[in-house]
């Protein structure tokens, strides 16, 4: 994996976290971090340049990370894809969800190491998840298996309860099924 | 490419992209994954006598904040919380594990307190002073002391049903 020449923005208000975070960066090959302790200042500097992957904080002195995050997902293409890793802190664990749904690639909890870093930098450019846009979620695909429903309790909408039930209706013919199995026309754009 | 599905009548557009941090990382060339991560560790390593200048600094704030009878109440509990969370993080990273636990249950005792609106300077002085007895430049107490004292912050915050959450060693992805 080749990071040198990968542009970072990392929003952080704690400045020794953030020279930690800076070491760690560097150390696996990535130039300087463009480092910012706001969101205020955050969106300034996604405003004026372009940047590959966002490290942010959950909790910041005028906002928070999930709060962000959802911003960004509010933008215009391609600010509103950037690859976001929240890290959040023992004391703010409970954030986790709010960013999860905010629509945050990945939610790391600190402390960040070498190995997690890099782990976690070449998942978020891993391009196997797509991107969801839904009336109440964009964001990265954020299932990472497909097992089916947990413990058999579905929890979408269109999840089918677990027991089926005696037939209703007549068996299907096989027309009937080859019918079913036909490709199915989508919006393609 | 965008594949857009209507499903009971909501639309979920999904999206395959081709990030621009795919196609840097992707670039040949590089340095090999261990390369990297031992790199990496390296110069956190070389942080550790900063670091632990910056931990006994933070916890002589915390004390302070502790201590601040200006501080309305709310304000000083999330204060110390804030700071403790500086502290776990470092000591965690450094592996000062004692310490980090015995920061974790004064976490745990803020968020409990800020949560209730209540204040408890007793207990909240117990832990304070348990956090600087780990302090790195205090710390001489042996591993079963060290244990026994443990112990008794997390039976004194179940005492007051205050939750003690789980004290994982490393890091871990959260999602």
């Amino acid at each position: 994996m080749k990071l040198n020449g990968v542009t970072a923005l990392i929003v952080d208000s704690d400045s020794f976290a953030v020279e930690l975070l800076t070491q760690m960066l560097r150390g696996l090959g990535l130039g300087m971090p463009k480092v910012v302790d706001s969101v205020a200042a955050a969106k300034t500097a996604l405003a004026n340049n372009n940047y590959d992957l966002c490290i942010c904080e959950a909790e910041l002195p005028d906002s928070t990370g999930a709060e962000f995050v959802q911003w960004v997902r509010g933008q215009k293409a391609p600010l509103k894809y950037l690859p976001v890793l929240v890290s959040t802190g023992y004391s703010y664990l409970r954030n986790v969800t709010a960013a999860r749904d905010a629509g945050a690639h990945l939610v790391v909890k600190k402390p960040l190491s070498g190995q997690i870093l890099y782990d976690r930098i070449a998942w978020l450019a891993n391009p196997s998840r797509s991107f969801l846009e839904t009336e109440t979620y964009t964001g990265i695909d954020r299932r990472f298996r497909s097992m089916g429903p947990p413990e058999g309790e579905g929890r979408r909408d269109t999840d089918l309860p677990a027991e089926i039930g005696a037939a209703t209706e007549p068996n299907l013919s096989q027309a009937e099924i080859d019918a079913m199995m036909r490709p199915t026309k989508v919006a393609a754009i | 490419m965008s594949v857009i599905v209507e499903r009971r009548g909501r639309r979920v557009s999904t999206r395959s992209l081709r990030s621009n941090l795919e196609l840097m990382v992707t670039r040949p060339g590089g340095i090999r994954r261990d390369e990297a991560i031992a790199e990496a560790n390296r110069r956190v390593e070389a942080m550790r006598g900063p670091s632990m200048e910056v931990v006994h600094t933070l916890i002589e704030t915390l004390d302070g904040v502790f201590g601040d009878a200006a501080l309305a109440t709310s304000r000083r509990l999330a204060e110390m919380r804030r700071i403790a969370g500086q502290i776990i993080t470092l000591s965690e990273t450094f592996g000062l594990a004692h310490l980090a636990e015995a920061t974790k249950r004064l976490c745990d005792l803020t968020s409990a307190l800020l949560d209730r609106e209540k204040d408890n300077r007793e207990v909240l002085k117990i832990h304070v002073r348990a956090v600087r007895m780990f302090s790195p430049k205090q710390n001489s107490l042996a591993e079963d002391a060290s244990r026994a004292v443990l112990d008794e912050l997390t039976l004194l915050l179940r005492h007051l049903g205050v939750d003690v959450g789980d004290h994982p060693s490393r890091s871990e992805d959260t999602t």
